[in-house]
């Protein structure tokens, strides 16, 4: 473990955020900004995939699925296709894809560009969440600023590969980060999950074939075409390598994103690079993964190396790379609550369990806020999460069970304390 | 992937079964009659995936899946809820969800007794539910139309509704807003639910959340009598269940009939039952006497009758039939058979408009020739209407036709109006009214440049006269079209082309030359059967004809007497003659109302000296009649009504005949028995003549007749239909069907609207009528042309010159 003096940011996709004005054009290209785009125009597209696969980089949207694999996937005789970016960062405790967007937009449409040449798409699509108006505002900027030096539009950088970029304002649902969800918005349609398959693969957008990555995903790109597959595996696990924005909220003394190699213990990222529990109090509890983790962890799992294969043996998911911080005065039934009303809220009413249970979850969970908890529902907690894991139409319904089985696994006593007390033990 | 893929082996429940590759799994288990529990799926909605209630077991995978989205693989082996607790768990847990925030009225919903929920939370759910905290409340109910009525809190969004206004019915007024438990069904806010098909989403709602405003309260389900029974609102023929509670029609819902309807009917086939119960139909037979109509009985009414038609055939003087087209096959043909033995006469006719020229040659053809079926429409690679509004003349075939067009069939139009708008993909060639012959004249040209050598010499002559105003390249594509799609087209022409000189010879010769099915689908359900029954001056039943003496020999064996040789007069002439005539008889006809020319009609009844009508109403027409005799309802009768396609199906009664009403037939064979003349007496000896004269059909051969002169046609033209929902008697006491009608509807092409904007109050003068509404500047009806969606007292003529002008400062509404 090392010791918090000595603790170092290692700056890849963050790397330009204190250029004073990375965010534009020219700082952006003062700083080697689209040499990786000419590098990859000079490529085939079959070597930028062999270099994205060898690399070994893997989606930073949660999954973990290895993008070179993806890329490789869209069928090569198959016109149009479609590079859509996953800009609709909702998750509570999850605000690294802003921070890329609103600090360094150009590499990200770097990355893009290079990952719609590879796959042979020449219509690229940015889904920016809603409410990021800056990031959305910041990108507009850059694509402008791009279109104008012929980095986007006819015939790009003087190759005969035609690109054009188009930034979607969402709406507001958390549904439409599911990628299928924010295929269909961009079509018009409600955010609603599709059937799969088929995949975006062979259907996606407009029905065609479609790759759909993170902002963070792509903004690896550039800096693995630069530097290679190799430099890019000397960080990071074998498993999981590279580096990783991640996100630490809470009760932590100096939250934010921090990048650190993949396997950086989750103790140096709280204690360290977070300054540790606000007001030297003790740690309660954690999420590895943000609210998509499926099982929140306490004061043991510390040292947890946080890379994929780290978290999972440990018990978890790595998810979005978001660590919420629980100090000891937390109740953790108010935190289930809050989770939960997100999920309840963010269901997109289309199966069954999610959106029923996490309404029943909520209106439980209440109720134990209101001093009305009984023994038994905490056992019916679990049936209920058990009767919406893995029998709802996609992923959000999964995810949504954790902060309510995590905490009654891990604080159960809590929950009995609300039950005696009448009310929440932790009011004042 | 195609249709012909080897089929799969696979096990559900240990039991091992082959299907077509790409079946869904439900579907499997349906085969070997297991029944998965589901509320979302629906077998003829796409895949949803929606409820979860259909959870299996496959081996091999971790998470149960939903058998309503999963297809079939070789070897799998699928575990439903009777061998697998996976299964049962998750569809119990699925049950229990759906029931935390459902009202559970069950006492008080109309659903309660046909609801899939509470017959499946029955079978499939967990005894009790766990949830004891408040369940999500909304305002209800909530009227999304005139028709249906929304309880959003029994709704388990398995979005059976929207899906079915969007994919099978093609007017999505009605969709899923917001999100989470607060998702619910609703109509837009400046759009209403304006659909004909609306009442199907009642039917397949699997809960009561959408319920009938008309049926509401009414019965409880198991409490109903009725019957199977037939459609007869339209020529689509659907398959119907009328049900009944203590004697009185309550509810009719669409029967399923994969190879007529399928799942559904239209609204007015829903809805418009309630004329057969009004307080105005006629229970008693009328006779005039001293100027005033008296009721008297039976007796005394059938001897006016046969006293009349004695005495008439005694003196010389000849009798006349004018028909309805929405009688039964039996009526039909007993009609028929009364004119041609009893009267002995071939003045019959059932026609409201009379057809130009070469449409008796197509209608003597229909009934002996192998003609178009829903079948050939599923099958087709090009379906091509001229001359009808599908959506409006028979709005089931257009959802068959529009389930093609989904399939990629590819639709073409030729008329002056596109009424083809929700049909994918549907292509439109306009032409001005009576147009239609100079583009299926265009066509033939096309093809026999081709080298199509199947045109006959009528259509050939026909090709001389095309219309200028047309552009060839687009009559060139579409003949194209036709021929690339050789043998596998299907034409539908409707009463429209009926009007237009040749244009029916010519639509049957061209689907003829390229090897296609010509479909003929008229407005009114019993007109195939009365084309059948011969209720036409020139044909006797089975297509044969009047003036052939080798046709008149067939009725020798059957009829006992040979029918008359001489041409009757049609309608127009009867008319013309009426005062003349020994007796007129109008069964199952308001020709006041609907014949193409109502003065002639009404001058015609007003100076024929002894009038009969039969008919459920005092109409206009009856009024003037001398005597009135009560005519039994289709809800009434037992009988055989023949589709548009030729398919003869069962009307049965669900209700005793209102008062002293009996059947068309069963009034004539009494009439008959009463003058003495045999006549059959029942419906069975009825049957057993129709099958002695049953023809079988033979492949459509080309007609050759003269050829039409074609009046030219200057400045704006008519275009007129009138809207499924029209003002008829047979809408009485429908209110809240007629609540969904449409407005007077006037709409012109830009190139012509001369300043005219949308919304506009204009005025449409023709010859003999005027009619005043907003306008709709639309480039969906052709250059040319104003299209007027008729309604009551509007009498313009397709083709007929117009002038359109602004309203002057006067108020829309008056």
């Amino acid at each position: 473990m090392m010791s918090t003096s000595t603790l170092q940011e290692t700056k890849v996709v963050t790397q330009r955020f204190d250029v004073p004005d990375g965010a534009r054009l020219e700082g952006y290209r003062k700083t080697g900004g689209y040499e990786a785009l000419r590098k990859a125009l000079s490529m085939t597209p079959d070597e930028i995939i062999d270099v994205v696969k060898t690399s070994g980089l893997r989606g930073r949207g949660g999954a973990g699925f290895p993008t070179g694999t993806k890329w490789s996937f869209i069928p090569k005789d198959k016109r149009p296709s479609y590079l859509v970016c996953n800009a609709d960062e909702g998750e509570p405790g999850t605000f690294k894809d802003r921070e890329l967007m609103e600090r360094d937009p150009h590499q990200l449409i770097e990355g893009m560009a290079i990952g719609a040449f590879a796959i042979g798409s020449t219509e690229m699509y940015i889904f920016c969440r809603g409410e990021f108006a800056y990031a959305a505002r910041q990108l507009e900027r850059a694509a402008a600023e791009a279109y104008e030096a012929g980095i986007l539009g006819r015939k790009i950088m003087g190759s005969d590969h035609d690109l054009d970029l188009i930034i979607h304002r969402g709406a507001g649902a958390y549904i439409c980060g599911e990628e299928t969800a924010l295929l269909e918005a961009i079509e018009g349609r409600r955010g609603q999950p599709r059937l799969r398959p088929p995949f975006p693969a062979t259907h996606g957008l407009f029905a065609k074939p479609t790759v759909v990555n993170n902002v963070e995903t792509f903004a690896c790109v550039p800096h693995i075409i630069t530097n290679g597959a190799d430099w890019f595996k000397g960080f990071g696990t074998e498993k999981s390598p590279g580096t990783k924005m991640f996100c630490l909220s809470g009760d932590v003394e100096r939250p934010g994103n921090y990048e650190v190699p993949f396997g950086t213990p989750a103790r140096d990222l709280i204690e360290g690079f977070a300054g540790g529990v606000k007001g030297g109090k003790k740690l309660k509890a954690f999420t590895p993964g943000g609210a998509s983790s499926t099982q929140f962890f306490g004061p043991d799992k510390l040292d947890t190396n946080m890379d994929w294969e780290s978290v999972m043996a440990a018990g978890s998911l790595l998810g979005t790379g978001a660590i919420i911080v629980f100090a000891e005065d937390v109740c953790m039934v108010r935190a289930a609550l809050r989770y939960t009303r997100f999920y309840a809220h963010e269901s997109c009413g289309k199966c069954t369990p999610c959106r029923e249970g996490t309404y029943w979850m909520v209106n439980t969970l209440e109720r134990f806020e209101n001093g009305q908890g009984r023994e038994e529902d905490m056992a019916i907690m679990n049936d209920v999460a058990g009767n919406i894991m893995g029998r709802s139409f996609c992923a959000l319904g999964d995810f949504s069970v954790a902060p309510v089985t995590s905490t009654i696994k891990l604080f159960a006593d809590e929950y009995r304390r609300h039950i005696e007390k009448g009310g929440c033990p932790f009011d004042r | 992937m195609t249709a012909e893929q080897a089929p799969v082996t696979l096990t559900i429940d240990g039991a091992e079964i082959s299907v077509p590759a790409g079946t869904l799994i439900i579907r499997a288990a349906e085969t070997i009659g297991k029944y998965i529990p589901r509320f979302c799926d629906h077998p003829l909605l796409d895949p949803l995936g929606a409820c979860r209630q259909c959870l299996v077991e496959i081996e091999g995978q971790r998470k149960p899946l939903t058998a309503c989205t999963t297809p079939v693989a070789e070897g799998m082996v699928v575990k439903t809820e009777f061998t697998s607790e996976l299964a049962r768990e998750g569809q119990e847990g699925v049950l229990e969800f759906l029931l935390i925030n459902h009202p559970l009225d069950c006492p008080m919903c109309d659903k309660g007794g046909e609801c899939p929920l509470q017959d499946q939370a029955l079978a499939y759910g967990p005894g009790g539910s766990r949830y004891i905290d408040p369940k999500r409340r909304f305002t209800k109910p909530v009227p999304i139309s005139p028709l249906v009525k929304l309880d959003r809190e029994r709704c388990v969004l398995c979005a059976r509704c929207t899906r079915f206004s969007d994919q099978i019915a093609g007017d999505p007024f009605i969709e899923l807003f917001e999100r989470s438990a607060l998702e619910q069904v609703a109509i837009f806010e400046d759009e209403p639910y304006d659909s004909i098909f609306s009442g199907n989403v009642i039917q397949i709602c699997p809960v009561g959340a959408l319920t009938s405003s008309t049926f509401r309260f009414r019965a409880r389900p198991f409490d109903m009598a009725g019957a199977d029974s037939t459609c007869n609102r339209c020529a689509s023929g659907c398959r119907i269940t009328v049900q009944t509670r203590r004697g009185q029609l309550v509810r009719v819902l669409a029967k399923d009939d994969p190879a007529v309807n399928e799942e559904w009917i239209c609204d007015k086939g829903r809805f418009g039952y309630a004329y057969a119960q009004s307080p105005e139909r006629l229970v008693e037979p009328l006779v005039r006497k001293e100027g005033e109509f008296v009721a008297v009985s039976w007796a005394e009414a059938l001897q006016v009758v046969a006293d009349r038609i004695i005495a008439a055939r005694e003196g010389g003087t000849s009798s006349a039939i004018i028909a309805g087209q929405q009688l039964v096959d039996e009526d039909a043909y007993a009609i028929s058979r009364f004119a041609r033995t009893v009267l002995g006469t071939n003045d019959v006719d059932a026609r409201r408009m009379l057809g130009g020229e070469g449409e008796d040659a197509v209608l003597a053809a229909i009934p002996k020739s192998i003609t178009a079926t829903n079948k050939d429409i599923d099958a087709a690679k090009l379906i091509l209407t001229v001359g009808i509004d599908l959506h409006e003349e028979s709005p089931i075939v257009f959802l068959r036709v529009r389930k093609a067009a989904r399939k990629g069939v590819a639709v073409r139009e030729i008329g002056p109006r596109r009424t083809t708008s929700r049909i994918s993909g549907a292509a439109w060639t306009q032409c001005r009214p009576g147009g239609e012959a100079a583009v299926l004249a265009g066509i033939a040209r096309a093809l026999e440049v081709r080298g199509n050598s199947g045109l006959d010499p009528f259509t050939r002559a026909a090709m001389q006269s095309g219309d200028p105003g047309i552009p060839g390249d687009q009559i060139e594509a579409l003949a194209s079209t036709l021929q690339s799609a050789h043998g596998s087209v299907v034409v539908l022409a409707g009463d429209g082309l009926g009007s237009v000189p040749g244009a029916l010879a010519l639509a049957w010769n061209v689907t003829a030359a390229i090897g296609g099915k010509f479909g003929w689908v008229p407005r009114k359900a019993g007109a195939r059967g009365a084309l059948w029954a011969g209720l036409h001056p020139a044909l006797l039943p089975g297509g044969r004809s009047a003036a052939s003496e080798d046709d008149r020999a067939a009725f020798g064996d059957v009829w006992g007497i040979d029918p008359p040789a001489a041409r009757g007069r049609d309608a127009r002439a009867i008319f013309q003659n009426a005062a003349n005539l020994g007796a007129l008889f109008l069964a199952g006809v308001d020709p006041v109302a609907d014949f193409e020319d109502a003065e002639l009609a009404a001058r015609a009844l007003d100076d024929a000296p002894f009038v009969v009508a039969l008919d459920l109403f005092l109409t206009e027409s009856a009024k003037r009649a001398d005597v009135v005799l009560p005519a039994a309802a289709v809800y009434e009768r037992d009988g055989t009504q023949t589709n548009w396609e030729g398919r003869p199906q069962p009307v049965r009664a669900a209700v005793p005949p209102a008062g002293l009403a009996q059947s068309d037939y069963e009034i004539l064979a009494q009439i008959a028995d009463v003058a003495g003349v045999a006549f059959p007496q029942t419906l069975d000896a009825l049957r057993k003549e129709m099958k002695a004269l049953a023809v079988t059909p033979a492949a459509a051969r080309a007609v050759t007749v003269g050829l039409p002169s074609q009046p030219p046609a200057t400045g704006l033209l008519l275009a007129t239909s009138q809207p499924l929902l029209d003002e008829g008697t047979m809408m009485k006491g429908a209110d809240a069907l007629m609540q969904t009608t449409s407005p007077v509807t006037i709409e012109i092409n830009s190139a012509d609207a001369a300043g005219l904007i949308t919304g506009e109050t204009v005025v449409v003068r023709a010859a003999r009528s005027e009619v005043r509404a907003p306008v709709r500047v639309t480039d969906s009806v052709a250059r040319g042309v104003v299209f007027v969606a008729a309604h009551a007292g509007f009498a313009g003529r397709n083709g007929e010159s117009v002038q359109v002008e602004k309203a002057q400062n006067e108020r829309a509404e008056s």
